[in-house]
């Protein structure tokens, strides 16, 4: 399942969200990068045919957002941003009744929902009220409902977010066992979320497509412009002013920063390997400066 | 198919959620508690259509409110549990929708389980089943279209918590607005009031269903049924094209063919309604036109003194008439010309001498003239729906017509001139009043003009009348035939249910016959005494009949408007004051023995004011409670009536002896000159009642007094 996206914008009254954004997502693991605002969700939105844009083609298989919409429905798991439940429901009636939702038939319903909640480990509490569930819990039975019927298109937004840092790996790694065959958009602003399991990256900002490509290339990005270098706490403001810096930590009455410069900063610095946080700042850093220039 | 099994499932999930919580089902048992102690918690036992006027005008409005916040919170719930992003990435449609909005109608609909238990209980499955489906049908009707609209407002600009007040105004504005618009400007304006549903429609009798309220009710339902289809046409084009970005052509074809039933509806409404004020304005017109003189029977220097009238239903859209009537000269010169009435509504199709006819008055010009003393005969035929606008209209708008003949009911009150009346009458007018210098001297007749001011031999033959059961003041002589010989009016109604039974000798109660168990007891406990009673004074009375008919007969506050037919008191009232006899005493002398007194007479009860009849009531009550024993009537005469009891309306603050002169003196007669002088005195009176009726109380009381010691 492929999703080309040609041109695309999308307008909030006269703010734009999107600008002339052009993709193509084919199968595996997609992940969407973006700090918040960029226009993840608004982009989603468009792909899971909740949003129309307001130029542009989005086709999802051969299926036009705006022309043949039930379609792509029919054949998407969607985890929105933000979403709840019937809290008076179980997990297992709910996720019976978004069976019948998706078209599904009684058996084939059974079969499904048993089958989600065992890959999601909900198992247990399939006769539990869904009111009662914890964020964790909640965000694997939006999993799971997005599941139901086998999608091929599996759209989650920011899944991640709002789970304490051991929920968070474990979604992770549920994420990467359902993947399968499927298409998975998965959009974040935390790039250990896409690190290890995203074969294709996408950075968005401000509405516009900065990066696209494997996380190999963002990697690459940053490549000879990766540096740590020693300094005196005092000094932290003036290198602050001039280069990007991406974490620091103290070290007796020195620090140790890690920074993003075109070349060895005071020429003190040494040169390091980037990781994939690191390509990601680059790319940030370098259309903020195309965007000064 | 899978459309199908979304509906469901959105029906039984929503009807779950709606219903099985502790906030609905604490609401649903204190409505239920309330309903059936409010609607059962009578003295007297009530008839099942009257208890659904009451509900109709009280429960269903407020039931509406109910339904504006199930529907809300039905319509609302998805973007409330924030689930709508999840559901609106499902490949459904409107059956989503349509389902959940089942399940509202379905958890508003259980509150009508309760009323339908009391009106179980308060008649016959008969009724029942008569009444019942057209109370469901136009509570779910507007329920419907209630509900709708709410979820028309979420799928467009969706509900907001600020706009259930907001919601509360449309509905009380419903109930206002309406009402209050003059109907001859704004002749649909009623049928906006959709929170008073039942106020115009639901008013069903046992007798005729709703046939006494014409068509209206009929156009009322169709707009309705035509709005609500307007608007699950116009949700399900809305949710269409916000969905799949298409128009769909299922709701298009709905909602056009909707629209067409909704405009078919308002204009048949306000045609009936325009229609009916044109009658009224005509009638108006026609009673003020310069010139316009008014003359009863009692004016005419001669006297209808045979009626032969034919009702033939065989087309029941055009019924047709035959009249024969004997005329006799009473007068002392001969005569050229007889002037009579005749509905206006009814066309005079031909007749046997050459007439000239100006509204309902018709003046038939004699060949040759007419010798004092001598009699002759003429033929009428006539034919036409009678429906009895105006008098919906005087009673105010819309409560019920009161004459009409249709396929499936006839009613016939003699103020309706059905037949030739002699003299140029106020057609429709049910009461008569000539008001004096003062109160007392005013003159208040609450029968109609038509009533002859003679007796005369009266028969009516009714042809054709496949499935209908005919009840008439004049005696039944066999199916198709009622005759007597000294009547001074005819009425005649039918019905398919209605059910006239002897029962005992003389006495005849015409009702629905759903009604007849439930007042057979009552005549037989308090209508029969009073009448053994009675014929102890007045030997010439032979028997009882009680017509029971729904409001919308003649006049309804009034119950004793009807003079005697063949000597036998005639009766009709309204299923209320039948069952209010058994409340308190004092109904019971109103509804029963001052009604019998009053068709006696033939004057009016006591409604109008106090006329020398109900002295004769009031000393004759005093009478049979005493036993005839002196002592006790005094002081019970002096008591007064018990008046004590739910549902009493005293009107005088007078004392007995202010109110009641006329029954003092004939105390004092009866204590002086015993029992025979007494009865012999009433029934002189009743010999000059004609003459006596005419005046006012205290003329009237000058000559019974006069005459006590005449003897
Ligand atoms: N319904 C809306 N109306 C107006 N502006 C919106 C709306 N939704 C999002 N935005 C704006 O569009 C931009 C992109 O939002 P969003 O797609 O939610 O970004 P992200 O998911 O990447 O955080 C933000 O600046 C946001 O304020
Ligand atoms: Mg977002």
């Amino acid at each position: 399942m492929d999703v080309k996206i040609t041109q695309l914008v999308k307008d909030y009254a006269k703010f734009r969200a999107l600008e002339s954004v052009s993709l193509n997502i084919g199968s595996g693991m997609f992940g969407l990068l973006g700090p918040n605002g960029a226009g993840k969700t608004t982009l989603m939105k468009i792909i899971t045919t909740l949003l129309r844009p307001t130029s542009g083609q989005v086709v999802v298989n051969g299926w036009d957002v705006m022309l043949d919409p039930h379609p792509i429905r029919q054949n998407l798991g969607y985890l929105p941003q933000e979403f709840g439940f019937y809290k008076g429901l179980n997990a297992y009636e709910l996720l019976d009744y978004v069976g019948t939702m998706k078209n599904l038939t009684r058996s084939e319903r059974r079969e499904q929902v048993e089958r989600v909640l065992e890959q999601v480990n909900l198992t247990k509490d399939a006769k539990r009220k869904v009111g009662k569930f914890s964020g964790g819990m909640k965000q694997r039975l939006g999993i799971a409902q997005a599941l139901m019927g086998n999608p091929t298109l599996l759209v989650v937004d920011e899944p991640t977010a709002g789970l304490d840092p051991e929920e968070r790996i474990r979604f992770r790694n549920l994420l990467a066992r359902i993947s399968g065959q499927r298409t998975v958009i998965l959009s974040t602003h935390i790039v250990a979320d896409i690190e290890a399991v995203c074969n294709q990256v996408a950075v968005l900002n401000r509405g516009s497509l900065i990066f696209t490509g494997a996380p190999a290339d963002l990697i690459t990005r940053a490549s000879g412009n990766v540096w740590e270098i020693e300094i005196a706490p005092a000094e932290y403001e003036r290198i602050e002013e001039q280069y990007t810096i991406i974490s620091s930590r103290a070290a007796d009455h020195r620090m140790v920063l890690r920074l993003i410069a075109p070349e060895n900063p005071f020429g003190r610095g040494t040169a390091i390997k980037p990781g994939l946080e690191d390509g990601y700042v680059a790319v940030m850093v370098t259309t903020k400066a195309v965007a000064y220039a | 198919m899978l459309s199908l099994s979304r509906l469901l499932t959105a029906f039984r999930l929503e009807l779950r959620l709606l219903c099985w919580n502790w906030g609905y089902a604490l609401f649903y048992l204190l409505a239920a508690v309330w309903i059936v102690a409010n609607y059962t918690n009578e003295q007297f036992p009530q008839p099942a259509s009257r208890t659904l006027f009451s509900m109709s005008q009280g429960l269903i409005p407020m039931l509406m409110l109910v339904v504006i916040v199930l529907s809300g919170v039905s319509a609302s719930r998805a973007s409330r549990a924030r689930i709508e992003p999840l559901e609106t990435a499902y490949p459904t449609g409107t059956e989503v929708l349509m389902g959940r909005w089942l399940a509202v109608m379905a958890a508003c609909s259980f509150f009508l389980i309760a009323p339908l238990g009391v009106l179980l209980t308060l008649g016959t499955l008969e009724t029942f089943f008569k009444l019942v489906p057209v109370f469901l049908l136009e509570s779910l009707i507007t329920f419907a279209f209630v509900s709708l609209s709410i979820e028309l407002v979420q799928v467009t600009i969706g509900i907001k918590r600020w706009m259930y007040p907001l919601f509360g105004l449309v509905w009380l504005a419903s109930a206002i607005v309406p009402t209050s618009l003059d109907a001859r400007s704004f002749p649909s304006a009623l049928l906006l009031g959709f929170a008073l549903n039942g106020r115009l429609d639901t008013n069903s009798s046992e007798l005729w269903g709703r046939l006494p309220l014409g068509d209206l009710p009929l156009f009322y339902d169709l707009f309705y049924l035509g709005a609500a289809a307007l608007l699950i046409g116009v949700i399900g084009l809305w949710v269409h094209r916000i969905r799949r970005y298409q128009l769909s052509r299922i709701s298009a074809v709905i909602a056009a063919a909707a629209l067409l039933i909704v405009l078919l509806g308002a204009r048949g409404y306000s045609l009936q309604v325009v229609n009916a004020y044109a009658q009224m304005d005509e009638r108006m017109e026609f009673l003020f036109a310069p010139g316009r003189v008014i003359t009863l029977p009692e004016a005419m220097p001669y006297r209808f003194s045979r009626y032969d009238l034919t009702l033939d239903l065989d087309d029941p859209a055009l019924p047709r008439f035959e009249a024969q009537i004997e005329v006799l000269n009473r007068g002392e010169t001969p005569l050229n010309q007889i002037t009579f009435s005749l509905n206006s509504l009814l066309t005079i199709t031909n007749a046997n001498l050459p007439y000239e006819r100006d509204g309902s008055a018709v003046t038939l010009n004699l060949p040759t003239p007419l010798e004092a003393g001598a009699s002759t005969s003429f033929v009428v035929h006539y034919s036409g729906a009678l429906w009895d606008y105006g008098a919906v209209m005087s009673q105010g708008f819309p409560l019920g017509a009161v004459n009409f003949i249709r396929p499936d009911g006839v009613n016939l009150g003699c103020s309706a001139a059905w037949y030739p009346v002699p003299g140029n009458i106020i057609v429709g007018r049910n009461s008569f009043v000539e008001f004096g210098s003062t109160f007392e001297e005013s003159i208040f007749r609450s029968y109609p003009d038509c009533v002859l001011d003679e007796p005369a031999s009266m028969t009516v033959h009714v042809q054709h009348v496949s499935g209908l059961v005919f009840g008439s003041n004049l005696p039944q002589v066999d199916d198709t035939t009622f005759a007597a010989s000294m009547a001074t009016w005819a009425h005649v109604m039918a019905a398919p249910t209605l059910a006239s039974e002897p029962i005992s000798s003389g006495v005849t109660l015409i009702a629905a016959a759903s009604l007849q168990d439930r007042f057979r007891p009552l005549v037989i406990e308090h209508y029969l005494p009073t009448l053994e009673q009675l014929r102890y004074f007045f030997p010439r009375i032979s028997g009882l009949t009680l017509f029971v008919t729904n409001s919308g007969f003649g006049n309804s506050f009034d119950p004793a408007a009807t003079p005697i037919t063949d000597g036998r008191v005639v009766m009709v009232l309204e299923p209320y004051y039948l069952s209010a006899v058994v409340e308190n005493p004092f109904n019971d002398f109103l509804f029963n023995r001052q009604a019998m007194v009053s068709s006696l007479f033939g004057v009016s009860g006591g409604s109008f004011g106090i006329s020398y009849t109900d002295n004769i009531s009031y000393f004759l009550w005093a009478y049979d409670t005493a036993h005839g024993d002196s002592a006790a009537m005094r002081t019970l005469l002096a008591q007064g009536i018990s008046q004590t009891g739910p549902g009493v309306y005293v009107y005088s603050s007078q004392t007995s002896e202010e109110r009641y002169p006329l029954a003092l003196f004939l105390y004092q007669v009866y204590v002086d000159q015993g029992e025979d002088a007494v009865i012999d005195l009433l029934n002189r009176t009743l010999d000059e009642a004609p003459r006596l009726n005419r005046l006012p109380l205290s003329a009237a009381q000058q000559w019974i007094q006069e005459a006590a010691y005449d003897s």
